[in-house]
């Protein structure tokens, strides 16, 4: 009796999911550090996000004035 | 774009490792070590679709166990975790899904690789170790599906048992406030306060066992379930003795007839050298907990319990504040009514979330004890006593430890994930 190996006669679906697998760490990897990067012509007012929407001059939220999440001037 | 590029990249690593297993399941071994698992694991594979699809088909008449199927972090996890309940159950009640006896020492098999054939097999064995052998000899594969049996019924009976005793002395605590209170939170604190390993390490030392604390130690934390159904019943019917007096003689027969069987061990409740405490006749005793297990169990439960305590008396704390526990009042309903059938329904929420990480912190407890060959004894397949076997040529065969390492990863993942998925449907009403 012949010993087994991993995936036997699937070993040619062996690289593709390697593939695969690596693309997704590094996809994944990639939208983590772009999350924490600053964004350009960001600046911070404030520490908090009504703040700094408050120093653009445009739209001064009222308490609470929210809209699915987004602002609502 | 690299959000959507993950997903693609995720789903095609499902697809590709859905084709593994599919092959497998048709061509078995062809495909490898691999496929010759996933045929083996074909029932359950196929209770898995099943109760995937019986769920998936009624969620919206489900309520919460339904409302999880919306979420794709907890269909993960409920996949996982149920994983490990069908294995456990199939393997361990059914014994369909092992290759070979899990204490069965094979000639020329020891430390060999995963796949390695046996060296001199019948036509009526399996012919391969599909995970390999361990260090005695053994099939890998086999121990832990027989592993994960002894942790699918411990954990999760662990866990409801330190549930009773929480909820039963939470509710009051925090629904009475005052000395009651301090007295019980202070006894709470001091168990917690306690390093855990130490407390596991004291109750299994053979002086300890010899004087019998933990059977005095599981004749006190398991009354704690008789007596929370026996007010629950009793606050619920109160007011109908003609139906409050026959269930309560009836669930309190039962549940009074499976403790007495759970704390007898060989006739006696307690027996050491000095003591000899009669228990329930052996013709009565429905079912015998090995003393280490006993063991195991107890040191669980009196690990957990202070916690769930906590968590309940908290709940209590808040909820009692509530308009419709002042109307319960109001009515003139007892304390113990307005706790459990007022409060409690109203803390489900937080509770089972609580309960499914619980049962994952109860599995790692149990891996720990059996790493460190407490309670259970040495050739139990349980996860950690087999981890803790396979360590000691870690660098030469890795496969003796790697393999019941990442069950017991998958297991607590599964079962973390399946607390997220419920919190965040919880939290959606």
């Amino acid at each position: 009796m012949e010993a087994l190996t991993w995936t036997g006669a699937l070993t040619w679906l062996n690289p593709i999911l390697g593939l695969s697998a690596a693309i997704m760490v590094a996809a994944y990897t990639a939208q983590i550090v772009v999350s924490v990067m600053p964004r350009a012509g960001l600046r911070s007012a404030g520490g908090t996000w009504r703040a700094w929407i408050e120093a653009q001059g445009e739209c001064s939220p009222k308490p609470g004035a929210t809209l699915f999440g987004q602002v609502s001037c | 774009m690299f959000a959507k590029t993950g997903s693609y990249a995720f789903r095609a690593s499902i697809v590709l490792i859905l084709i593994y297993v599919l092959a497998g399941i048709f061509v078995g071994p062809t495909a490898g070590i691999v496929g010759a698992i996933s045929r083996q694991l074909l029932p359950v594979w196929l209770a898995l679709v099943v109760t995937f699809a019986v769920s998936v088909v009624f969620k919206r008449k489900l309520g919460l166990y339904g409302k999880l199927f919306d979420s794709t972090v907890g269909m993960i996890g409920f996949a996982l975790v149920m994983f490990w309940v069908f294995t456990g159950i199939f393997g361990g009640v059914f014994d369909v899904l092992v290759t070979h006896d899990s204490l069965s020492q094979v000639s020329g098999m020891k430390n060999k690789l995963p796949g390695t054939p046996l060296a001199r097999a019948d036509a009526t064995d399996y012919p391969w170790f599909l995970l390999g052998g361990d260090n005695l000899a053994r099939d890998v594969f086999s121990r832990l599906i027989k592993g994960s049996w002894v942790v699918i019924q411990i954990a999760p009976m662990a866990t409801i048992f330190a549930f009773m005793v929480g909820i039963t002395l939470g509710l009051p605590a925090g629904y009475y406030g005052g000395k009651l209170d301090v007295f019980l939170s202070f006894l709470a604190n001091l168990i917690l306060a306690f390093p855990v390993i130490l407390i596991f390490y004291l109750l299994v030392t053979p002086e300890i066992v010899l004087t019998g604390l933990p059977s005095y130690m599981a004749i006190v934390l398991f009354i704690f379930p008789l007596v929370f159904v026996a007010v629950l019943l009793n606050s619920r019917y109160y007011t109908q003795p003609s139906v409050r007096t026959p269930v309560l003689i009836a669930v309190l027969g039962l549940f009074g007839w499976l403790y007495l069987s759970m704390i007898s061990n060989d006739g006696a409740l307690v027996k050491t050298s000095t003591y000899d405490i009669p228990g329930l006749p052996a013709f009565l005793d429905l079912f015998d907990i090995g003393p280490g297990l006993l063991v195991v169990f107890v040191a669980v439960v009196f690990v957990n319990a202070p916690t769930v305590f906590r968590i309940v008396r908290g709940l209590a704390l808040d909820i009692k504040t509530r308009d419709y526990v002042a109307a319960a009042q109001t009515r003139g309903e007892g304390p113990w009514y307005i706790m459990l059938w007022e409060i409690l329904p109203n803390a489900r929420g937080p509770l089972i979330v609580d309960f499914c990480l619980r049962i994952g912190y109860t599995t790692i407890l149990l891996g720990t004890l059996g790493f460190f060959g407490l309670g259970l004894e040495s050739e139990s397949p349980d996860w950690g006593t087999t981890i803790n076997a396979g360590r000691r040529l870690l660098s030469l065969y890795p496969h003796a430890a790697i393999v019941p390492a990442l069950a017991l990863l998958s297991l607590v993942l599964g079962l973390n994930l399946l607390a997220d998925g419920l919190r965040e449907e919880s939290l959606r009403d």
